[in-house]
């Protein structure tokens, strides 16, 4: 809920930005090495130890939707730069008047800004248009500030339930958090661009005789501060006070404010003290007269990393702070896999997997100008490997990194499906050597992770938060979370073989080569076959979790019927096929619908919000998942249908020879 | 030329029943049950069943959905399509049910299938080794489910730091406890609340000549709350005046989404048989929570003994005392995302006592019961901050607690088993040879 303070915030921000139109942008770059070094400071945040790079970066995608920030900075209106996350983050901590002219909150709809009186071109543009933090907290004519209208719309459409909300109604509202995250952002360290006037008899004798003195220095003083306040509570015209109130004040403001970023590690062991101290929770503690004199060190360089002029001796200064920093988690022992985050955010081996298989899927298109070629065969195994190694040793630094199983939350399922997906392709591939397990792993690989990257944007989490109570055990996390994903894997890539050969079939693909069709099905029922074993094990080894942790084996919840779904289809398909019930259409088509069952089971049960699985989505995990039943059930339609049409085509076809055969 | 594929039947598809059925009738039912197809219809009923379950419990509630939809032998799901615009006016405001199978028919069904089909009927080669070992897990796992739901309990204990109990209670069930002082002990005859749903639409008297009084309940509910009687409304169900002079009555509610938050209540009929005195209250089964008053029993005189009425969630006896020592909750630092619920206890039984650590994925299994850390208190969102804190365990008592754990090791080699054996068969096969050659 906001607060009169972060009112008084918003205000106090537009004060200080006059008004500009849209210039240039002087972003000052800062050198290689300090960036570095700045991408490994550690912070505290959401409840564990990271690389500013990844909190930098989950900001960004909330506040941004993107994975970078591109600018124009000559003003010939196109991006000629691109900060990375840290970059980005540093700009707005260091240069914040520039900052606030950074093209940052994504607008779709101009009734959005219409709604909170922004202005903006006539008409409705085809895509979308960037707002600057500038232009909401500039005021109207009529003296209204746009964040306030924006806030104001967003607590009131926010009472209405999601389904209930407009499309304007709910970008505004996903606006509205953005803004706030980056409002918190904004003026976390605003109080120490500005020097502070020591005046009066008490001041100047707690600050040594000095008139001037900086933020760092009132926090410190800040106890002195207090018992000044205290003392002369009743006596608040006597001229020795001079500005203490004022100074007193500053710090009860910064006290008040919300922040989740620790950034002074406490002199205190781990054991005794897990919690960093964020920036309100240290002045908090000064003026409650709990001070730790580290973590005012390390406040005392960040200051003169903000207060130098020189961008070298800023560098300098700012790789000092660091260094403190990191010296102090090393000795509290939480330093270790910071820089292996760090180096896991940067090397990105999911995104250059996705690379990889975009080049793979050409290079096994090639391979059907000459399907009996084993080179060519073989260069598409090997093409699709390579991106299969670097999905796996993604999946494999995360685990690393977090001293976990590879899966603790959707996000994770994306990799960890894709890789398993593909890797069960392959293996099917080299059984079967039809080439059509082989066509479809990068495709399946690429859809895979690029949705998994599009899922952690639109998220704008921290993709490796640490576990809630429940699922602390990396006994049934490594077995039932694992088992129960590579079933998914599995019914998925069934998914694609089956809608592979309704439109194989449909399209009349290889009419004559009854044997090739066949062996499609057979890949089919086999990855089928494969998935049902991890499908089934992992949907009652889950229960098995939960009689551990809930007392009960099976409760009907979502999630577990969601996973009671995926076995029940694949076991309805298997024995229909054993029954002869279905042949080879049917077993394909049924493998096909399957995919939805497993789409259902994966991500839909958690959008019901009921259940103990009910995780909350936003409105484009809905879209995606509605778009993806669509489209499957209109391929495995449409195949269905093309299929019966060549057989009809065939049957006509067949009395013809007959009866030129009989007559010759 | 156009080559003609012509669909043919999965080699491994099992040889065709003959056509001709057996005159036998039980035979022909045999040959139902063993029906492959059966198996296909049954699983199509269960997965129709089990989605439309999922979708109910957005409106039900899980207790209506499991209790209506999986435990019951036929289900009328309510499509929430209304039937008027339909051209059926005179249904309009009817909303469309279809009937179902509910899941427990279904599930015998699938026990019969499975067992007569799928074991007994099977052909015991070795080929179907794995096919046969997964059955006879599968059946393991239906017949686990079948003892829980019949013959298991589960209940809670709240216990504040250093306090101590014996006893377990019900987080739905009710009862009716009828209780006499006898010298220092109390006496105790409880009815269960299945008895006393008799009593929704009629009464339930209990006229036992040991009593020296007859006992009538009547007006069920499974939820209501009292309320006192204004002088502006007429009461929806009979008023009753309370030993302090006020007017009461019990308003019925619907039953809440989740089962445990029902408060059940009935109003109560003494007559003494000696003076012919009749006394009426109302009996309501309130929560009991550590930091809720206990409720007082509805109290009389009769035979020159004093009598006590108490509805209150069915209780039962540990075979051991557990104290709380501490509770501990410990969040992941800076969040209020909790990291960690611990709870030291003493387990007490005649003989020995052992302290033990509780806390989530570690229940404490002992002697047919298991205790699991479930909740803690006081929440801070009512207000009460700080210890001494409260924790909750649930207490289950199931004959079949560990049969799922060996029923998915069963079917994990079962199908492990034959998985690799067809695959292997499959690579020695001449169709996988001749799949090869297209490779060069």
């Amino acid at each position: 809920m906001r607060t009169p303070l972060a009112l008084f915030l918003f205000a106090l921000a537009a004060c200080s930005l006059p008004a500009q139109s849209r210039m240039p942008l002087p972003v000052q770059r800062w050198d290689p090495e300090t960036l570095a070094s700045m991408a490994t400071l550690p912070v505290q945040e959401g409840g564990r130890i990271k690389p500013l790079s990844s909190y930098a970066a989950h900001m960004l995608y909330l506040v941004h939707g993107r994975r970078d920030m591109k600018l124009d900075t000559d003003g010939d209106k196109k991006s000629d730069i691109t900060l990375t996350p840290t970059e980005w983050l540093m700009a707005v901590w260091f240069q914040p008047d520039a900052a606030a002219d950074f093209p940052l909150f994504r607008i779709e709809n101009v009734d959005v800004l219409d709604a909170i009186g922004v202005a903006h071109d006539a008409g409705q543009r085809f895509d979308f248009e960037y707002v600057t933090y500038r232009q909401l907290v500039q005021a109207t004519p009529d003296g209204v500030q746009p964040v306030d209208t924006l806030w104001e719309l967003a607590g009131n459409y926010s009472k209405k339930k999601p389904e209930m909300q407009a499309p304007v109604e709910a970008h505004i509202i996903r606006t509205n958090i953005g803004v706030d995250a980056y409002g918190g952002l904004f003026t976390m360290l605003s109080q120490m661009h500005a020097p502070f006037d020591v005046q009066g008899e008490l001041p100047n004798r707690a600050f040594a005789g000095k008139t001037t003195t900086d933020f760092a220095e009132v926090v410190r003083h800040g106890g002195q501060l207090a018992q000044i306040v205290r003392q002369y509570r009743n006596n608040t015209s006597d001229p020795a006070l001079g500005n203490s109130m004022l100074l007193a004040s500053v710090l009860t403001e910064v006290a008040q404010r919300r922040s989740t970023l620790g950034l002074f590690p406490p002199s205190a062991g781990k054991a005794d003290a897990p919690t960093w101290a964020t920036l309100p929770a240290l002045v908090e503690g000064v003026l409650r007269g709990k001070q730790d004199a580290q973590q005012l060190e390390v406040l005392s360089m960040l200051q003169a990393a903000i207060s130098a002029e020189e961008p070298q001796a800023r560098s300098a200064a700012l790789r000092s702070f660091r260094n403190a920093v990191v010296a102090s988690a090393t000795m509290r022992g939480e330093y270790a896999k910071v820089e292996l985050e760090n180096y896991y955010l940067a090397a990105s081996w999911h995104y250059q997997a996705l690379h990889y298989f975009v080049i793979a899927i050409m290079v096994v298109a090639l391979g059907w100008l000459s399907p009996r070629s084993k080179w060519l065969w073989l260069t598409g195994l090997v093409a699709t490997s390579v991106p299969l190694c670097m999905l796996i040793a993604d999946v494999v630094l995360r685990c690393v990194v977090r001293g976990r199983p590879p899966i603790l939350n959707l996000y994770d399922t994306f990799l960890f499906i894709a890789s398993i997906g593909v890797l069960a392709a392959i293996v099917t591939e080299v059984i079967t050597r039809r080439r059509v397990a082989i066509s479809l792993a990068p495709l399946f690989g690429a859809l895979l992770v690029a949705l998994a990257r599009a899922f952690e944007v639109e998220s704008g989490e921290d993709q490796m938060a640490p576990l809630q109570a429940v699922l602390d055990t990396n006994y049934y996390l490594a077995t039932h979370v694992t088992s129960i994903n590579m079933g998914y894997a599995a019914g998925m890539f069934a998914s694609f073989l089956g809608t592979a050969w309704l439109w194989l079939n449909a399209v009349g693909f290889r009419r004559d080569d009854a044997v090739f069709h066949k062996g499609v099905v057979r890949a089919t029922y086999g990855v089928t076959a494969f998935g049902l074993i991890f499908a089934v094990f992992g949907t009652i080894y889950g229960g098995v979790w939960a009689n551990d942790s809930w007392g009960r084996f099976w409760g009907w919840d979502p999630k577990e019927n969601g996973a009671l779904l995926i076995c029940i289809a694949q076991v309805a398909l298997l024995h229909a096929r054993m029954s002869g019930l279905v042949r080879d259409l049917g077993f394909c088509l049924g493998a096909a619908m399957i995919g939805i069952v497993v789409a259902f089971s994966w991500f839909h049960v958690n959008l019901l919000g009921i259940g103990l699985h009910a995780y909350g989505f936003s409105s484009a995990t809905k879209v995606a998942l509605f778009n993806y039943y669509y489209v499957q059930t209109g391929l495995a339609a449409l195949g269905f249908v093309g299929v019966l049409w060549q057989r009809s085509r065939v049957a006509a076809v067949a009395p013809s020879i007959r009866s030129s055969t009989a007559a010759s | 030329m156009t080559a003609i594929v012509t669909p043919s039947a999965p080699s491994y598809a099992p040889s065709p029943v003959p056509s001709k059925s057996p005159r036998n009738p039980l035979l022909r039912v045999v040959g139902l049950l063993a029906s492959m197809k059966l198996t296909v219809v049954i699983l199509l009923f269960f997965g129709l069943l089990t989605f439309v379950g999922t979708l109910a419990q957005k409106t039900l509630g899980l207790f209506l959905v499991q209790r209506d939809y999986f435990e019951s032998f036929l289900v009328r799901h309510d499509t929430g399509i209304e039937l008027h615009g339909l051209g059926l006016e005179y249904l309009e405001g009817l909303k469309l049910r279809i009937p179902l199978p509910g899941g427990y028919l279904l599930m015998l069904l699938l026990f019969a299938n499975l067992m007569v089909g799928g074991v007994a009927r099977l052909k015991w080669r070795w080929r179907n080794f794995g096919i046969l070992v997964t059955h006879l897990g599968m059946a393991l796992l239906l017949v686990a489910g079948f003892v829980k739901l019949h013959y298991s309990y589960a209940g809670h204990v709240a216990l504040y730091e250093g306090a101590q109990t014996s006893t377990m209670v019900s987080f739905h069930d009710f009862e009716l406890a009828l209780l006499r002082q006898d010298g220092t002990d109390l006496v105790e005859r409880t009815m269960p609340a299945d008895e006393l749903a008799r009593a929704a639409d009629g009464a339930v008297t209990i006229d036992d000549s040991k009593l020296p009084f007859v006992l009538v309940i009547d007006h069920w509910y499974e939820n209501c709350a009292p309320e006192q009687k204004g002088p502006m409304f007429d009461a929806p169900t009979p008023v009753v005046t309370d030993p302090s002079g006020a007017a009461v009555y019990l308003r019925p509610r619907e039953l809440a989404k989740e089962r445990e938050q029902n408060q059940a209540g009935c109003y109560a009929s003494v007559k003494d048989r000696a003076t012919g005195q009749e006394s009426r209250a109302v009996l309501w089964g309130a929560d009991m929570r550590p930091f809720e008053e206990r409720r007082a029993p509805f109290t009389f005189q009769s035979g020159g003994q004093t009598w006590g009425l108490d509805l209150r969630r069915v209780t039962w006896d540990l075979p051991f005392a557990v104290r709380l020592e501490k509770f501990q909750k410990t969040d992941h630092p800076g969040t209020m995302t909790p990291a960690d619920f611990r709870s030291t206890v003493s387990v007490l039984d005649d003989n020995s006592e052992q302290r033990v650590e509780i806390y989530m994925n570690h229940p404490l299994r002992r002697e047919g019961h298991v205790l699991f850390q479930t909740s803690w208190g006081p929440n801070p969102e009512s207000g009460m901050r700080g210890p001494p804190f409260y924790s909750v365990f649930e207490v289950a008592s199931n004959p079949s607690d560990d049969w799922p754990k060996w029923a998915s090791y069963v079917i994990l080699f079962g199908l492990v088993f034959h998985f690799v054996q067809k695959l292997t068969r499959y690579l020695g096969s001449s169709s996988h040879s001749a799949k090869a050659a297209e490779i060069v």
